[in-house]
C-alpha cells in the first residue's frame, strides 16, 4: 500500500534556546519514521545550523521573529525540511546557488553553517515570497531508511 | 545547559566542557575561556569534549577561535575525546587535521610528555 506523506509544522522564537529544543523535539518526533541513526543526526545538525542563521540574521537582536520549520516526510523517499523566517535574513547575503557553497579557510571563526547544511542534503533552495524567506533542502531516502510501518 | 571545568597540572591546563557546544552557549564559554587563556600559566590547553553530545558550527568556530589565540601566543590546544557527532562535522568542515585530537589517556600522555 502507498505510504501517504506526513507533514508537520513547527514555529518558535528565533532564539537560540528555543530554537535547539524544537530542532531536538523534531528529530524525535521525526525518528518514528526514519530508523537510519546517521539521518537523524545530519537532520539534528543541518536543522540547528538553519535555525542558528535565522536566530543570527534574520532579526534584529532586541526582536526575535519567528521560524518556522516544515518537515514532509515522503516514506520510501524522501525528507523535505523547509526553514522560514520572516525578517532581512537571505535578502541582506545573497548567494549564488548555481556555485557550491564555499567553505571558509580553516582559521575562520564563522561561515560554516550554509557549508554544512549544502553537504549534508541532496538538494538546497532559497526561496522568497512576500516577506517569507525560505531555505528548503530535500534528503533523499531509500527504503531501508524507513521503520517498517513507515 | 552545562557548565565548564578547570584542573591545572603543571604545565597542562585541562577545560572540562559539559552539554552540548552550541550558538546558545558559545558566548557565555567564550567569556570563561577569554578569562582563563588571560591569566593561566600554560603551555598546553587540553579541552576535554567527552561530555559534549553535539557541536555546531557556532562550537567550532570557538574552538578555532581557542586555537589560534594560542598558537599565537606559543601555546598548545588539544581535543581530548571528541565525541562521534563531533569527529564526523570536524571531519565534514574538514577540520580533522587542523586540531591535534587526542583519543585515549595514553596518547594525551605521549603528546604533552614530548
Amino acid at each position: 500500500m502507498k505510504q501517504q506523506p506526513v507533514k508537520f509544522t513547527f514555529c518558535t522564537r528565533a532564539e537560540a534556546q528555543a530554537c535547539r529544543a524544537l530542532v531536538k523535539g523534531i528529530v524525535q518526533v521525526v525518528s518514528q519514521w526514519i530508523v537510519r541513526q546517521q539521518l537523524l543526526d545530519d537532520l539534528d545538525l543541518l536543522l540547528t545550523e538553519a535555525c542558528a542563521n535565522a536566530v543570527r540574521h534574520a532579526y534584529p537582536p532586541d526582536s526575535p521573529g519567528c521560524v518556522e520549520i516544515a518537515v514532509k516526510l515522503l516514506p520510501g523517499k524522501a525528507v523535505v525540511c523547509s526553514i522560514s523566517d520572516w525578517g532581512e535574513g537571505f535578502r541582506q547575503c545573497p548567494l549564488d546557488l548555481q556555485k557550491p557553497i564555499p567553505l571558509c579557510p580553516p582559521e575562520a571563526e564563522s561561515g560554516r553553517g550554509l557549508y554544512i547544511i549544502s553537504n549534508l542534503v541532496d538538494k538546497f533552495a532559497i526561496l522568497q515570497k512576500d516577506n517569507k524567506n525560505t531555505l528548503r533542502v530535500t534528503i533523499n531516502l531509500g527504503s531501508e531508511a524507513w521503520a517498517a510501518s513507515a | 545547559m552545562g557548565g565548564l571545568s578547570v584542573e591545572q597540572q603543571g604545565d597542562i591546563l585541562h577545560l572540562g566542557v559539559d552539554g552540548e557546544l552550541t550558538q546558545q552557549v558559545v558566548p557565555a564559554i567564550r567569556k570563561q575561556c577569554d578569562k582563563l587563556l588571560e591569566i593561566g600559566v600554560f603551555t598546553h590547553l587540553v579541552v576535554d569534549l567527552s561530555g559534549v553530545p553535539f557541536i555546531d558550527s557556532s562550537g567550532i568556530g570557538l574552538l578555532v577561535s581557542i586555537n589560534s589565540r594560542l598558537k599565537g601566543g606559543g601555546k598548545h590546544m588539544l581535543l581530548y575525546r571528541p565525541s562521534d557527532q563531533a569527529v564526523k562535522t570536524l571531519d565534514l568542515v574538514q577540520l580533522l587535521d587542523f586540531f591535534t585530537i587526542i583519543h585515549t589517556e595514553d596518547e594525551l600522555l605521549t603528546v604533552v610528555g614530548s
